[in-house]
């Protein structure tokens, strides 16, 4: 196991380099790159000396890596004049705040909904959630948000925003404030769940029909008993490395949810770079840099945690999947 | 060997003493059979419809409406900016019949009500008492009104007749008359006066001519009917089917434009993905080790590379242009076709058949291209019915984030999000975009799955 896994991070670690090299290479390539001047010149040329902005593309990588782990700077934004590392770090908590909550309360609704279509295989409750899953899942998802906050805040008017409340106003009203989550969360929820209740709707009608749900009728158990002691574990375990790697994505937060919502997030961060003139290209790097290990790691937790989940599957035997 | 078809005959024609018939029904083969069972499936079969419909918009929608101001003359079009949506047998009914809710000042209303030119652009809500008398008692507090009116007569009668600031300005002694009032010369106002533009003549200024004092220059300042001028109908007769977005754009034609661009975009990416992820796959599944080992490592570090990243910095370095995004999606969207093709050619490469073939002597290339992805085809282009949609939802999504940013059309997820920004006054600028997409994707979805069912009936209700 322990083999397995140091062989595992040594590989991402390859991967991380190369891929972040790829990135950095390409930033630093970018024809409106280099800047005039800008605050005070003897502060610029110490800038500067420190980012190595006159050494060659590798020598300059190097540099970068050895800012992280000295200083812990990642670069400096001119367009927020301070460091992106310390900037970017700060916003996420906003973006943790947002999407947690409905993540939480998405898993269990979607395996709820997705055991009961199964259950009832072909009724009419069966069939109202296969279409109503159809419908979440094929509607992109801000349409379905820009819908809502449409018709519940300026058409109802049952909802006190349709975007949350800034710092702010949290400071000036707190409960106001906190209300203007309601519909964000409810939302983000409902737009959670068809897609896990599809997958096990479809692995739950698969495991019913096995033969170990036979013996276990045959031997007394309802339907009920079966289903939940037997099939239901075994139907959850392919999703349950997906849900720990969404936990972790979380961290990244989402471009368009806190674009719809106003949140003053890590994605308003990437939106900001990205529009700026000339883009913000250190943050551009460090954002691409974190989002790659975030999705590596993810990879990586993936892996171990199906091991964990399903004794079928021994770590270190090969590949997994293929 | 080759032998000529003629030479062959059936059996049964030289024997008399066989009794076998031959069979009369008409073969059933693997697509005719695929055929029937999606005919079963009447969800898919009218997604399949609604598609066909969508895309027959798609190819004449951008081209049934000539308006095309906002590109030949952008700062008139402004003036036909948020004209709400009017469809011709649909406004009977009493919706999408071009009306709107407005606010406006009192004396104003009452002006309006009592012009010639203002005739039917209130429908209703202003009060019978103040039609005579703006200083009636019972309103004597009330400064505004909110009434319904026609949009097209109302925008008309604003951009071509009264502006709606006309009592503020006549209050602070400014000319009110200013916004739509038009100096010609005299040539100007005859063509003008022989196309019926012109509503009135407010001022004619002469200037003496030095060079001919019988002929004095001439100015004339009118007042001039714009919807005729620049659409060429009256209010009335004009439909805008989806309404106008903000800067007069129609926005039937701008919906199905941007259509049409992330249509044919998706239709391209998933050739390219499928073409360059089937080749690599393959070969590398027919083949197999060294290659194979390779390839997996190469594949593991391009696979890691977020989507995101790929698409903001290449926009950023190369600009919106179409090949830049269609390289953005492809560069590492063929890894899905990719580990497909692998798959099933790593599967079928050991079956009998392709031993029997390699018995004969056939080459590699004839056996992989000949033998194996014949039988692998089925599933591989079903799971392209599924491509299309995700590349759709893909695209709005990142179009309404900005990253994605057509030069000549503006795409439907960037629609959606303007609409979002006016959905509190102009909510059909949402609406209609919002829909397209809404039908857009579930069609192709139903259709899709339908198709899957239809080519492998084993993986029927999987997912």
């Amino acid at each position: 196991m322990t083999q397995y896994l140091l062989k595992r991070f040594f590989l991402m670690l390859i991967t991380f380099v190369i891929t972040v090299f790829l990135f950095f290479a390409f930033i630093k390539l970018m024809p409106d790159q280099y800047l005039d001047p800008f605050g005070d010149p003897a502060w610029y040329e110490a800038l500067k000396a420190r980012e190595g902005w006159d050494q060659p593309i590798p020598v300059q990588f190097w540099i970068w890596i050895r800012n992280i782990i000295t200083d812990g700077s990642f670069g400096f934004s001119r367009n927020k004049a301070t460091d992106v590392g310390a900037y970017y770090f700060s916003k996420i908590p906003a973006s943790i705040q947002i999407n947690i909550i409905p993540y939480f309360l998405s898993i269990p609704f979607g395996i709820g909904v997705g055991v009961l279509a199964a259950l009832y295989k072909n009724k009419w409750i069966d069939n109202i959630i296969s279409v109503g899953i159809m419908v979440f899942i094929s509607i992109p998802y801000f349409v379905i948000i820009v819908l809502a906050q449409y018709f519940f805040f300026f058409q109802l008017r049952w909802v006190p925003s349709h975007v949350v409340a800034t710092a702010s106003q949290f400071t000036e009203d707190f409960w106001w404030s906190l209300s203007t989550y309601i519909m964000p969360i409810t939302l983000l929820t409902i737009v959670g769940v068809p897609g896990l209740a599809r997958s096990v709707r479809a692995e739950l009608t698969e495991q019913l029909t096995q033969d170990y749900m036979l013996l276990a009728r045959s031997k007394g158990l309802t339907q009920r008993q079966a289903t939940f002691r037997h099939a239901l574990k075994n139907a959850i375990v392919p999703f349950l490395p997906g849900i720990f790697i969404g936990i972790i994505g979380i961290i990244n937060g989402g471009l368009i949810t806190e674009r719809l919502f106003r949140v003053d997030g890590t994605g308003r961060i990437y939106l900001d770079a990205f529009n700026a003139i000339p883009p913000d290209y250190p943050m551009l790097m460090l954002i691409n840099a974190f989002g790659q290990f975030v999705g590596l790691l993810s990879s990586i937790v993936g892996d171990v945690s199906y091991t964990l989940f399903d004794p079928r599957i021994r770590v270190g035997s090969g590949k997994i999947m293929s | 060997m080759i032998i000529d078809k003629s030479k062959l005959v059936l059996v049964h024609s030289k024997n008399p003493n066989l009794a076998d018939k031959p069979l009369k029904t008409k073969e059933i083969g693997y697509y005719l059979d695929s055929w029937n069972r999606f005919k079963k499936n009447k969800g898919a079969l009218s997604a399949f419809y609604t598609i066909l419909g969508i895309l027959f918009f798609v190819i004449v929608g951008p081209q049934l409406k000539s308006y095309d101001l906002a590109k030949t003359r952008p700062d008139e079009a402004f003036r036909f900016g948020y004209l709400e949506p009017k469809i011709p047998i649909l406004e009977d009914l009493g919706i999408f019949d071009g009306t709107r809710t407005i606010t406006a000042g009192k004396r104003f209303l009452h002006a309006v009500m009592n012009e010639s030119f203002g005739e039917g652009v209130i429908i209703s809500g202003f009060p019978e008492e103040l039609i005579d008398n703006v200083n009636h008692p019972n309103y004597a507090n009330v400064t505004e009104l909110t009434v319904k009116v026609d949009s097209y007569r109302y925008t008309n009668y604003i951009q071509s007749f009264m502006p709606a600031t006309y009592f503020s300005d006549l209050d602070q002694g400014k000319n009110p008359l200013a916004a739509v009032t038009q100096t010609l010369t005299r040539a100007q106002f005859q063509e003008y006066l022989s196309q019926n533009y012109i509503i009135d003549i407010i001022e004619i200024i002469e200037s003496p001519n030095p060079t001919n004092p019988e002929e004095p220059f001439l100015q004339y300042k009118v007042r001039v009917d714009r919807f005729k001028m620049f659409i060429g109908t009256s209010p009335d007769d004009t439909y805008f089917w989806f309404g106008t977005t903000r800067i007069g754009q129609d926005l039937f034609t701008e919906l199905w434009t941007g259509a049409r661009i992330s249509l044919i975009m998706a239709l391209l990416v998933v050739v390219i993905n499928a073409v360059v992820g089937l080749t690599i796959g393959s070969i590398v599944g027919y083949y197999g080790g060294v290659l194979d080992l390779l390839f997996d490592r190469f594949v593991e570090i391009v696979a890691s590379i977020p989507f995101l990243s790929v698409l903001t910095l290449l926009t950023l370095r190369f600009g919106n242009e179409l090949w830049v995004i269609i390289f953005a999606f492809t560069a590492t969207g063929w890894l899905g076709s990719y580990g497909t093709g692998r798959l099933q050619f790593y599967r079928f490469k050991n079956r009998e058949y392709v031993l029997a073939a390699r018995t004969l002597g056939a080459s590699d290339m004839r056996i992989m291209f000949k033998h194996i992805l014949p039988n692998t085809l089925g599933l591989i282009v079903t799971s392209y019915a599924l491509a299309i949609p995700a590349f759709v939802f893909t695209e709005a999504s990142f179009s309404f984030l900005g990253i994605i940013n057509y030069s000549d059309a503006i795409s439907v997820g960037l629609l959606i999000d303007q609409g979002q920004q006016e959905m509190q006054t102009y909510p059909y600028l949402l609406l209609f975009p919002a829909l397209y997409i809404a039908i857009l994707m579930i069609s192709f979805n139903l259709f899709g799955n339908g198709l899957r069912d239809a080519f492998n009936p084993s993986l029927r209700g999987v997912e």
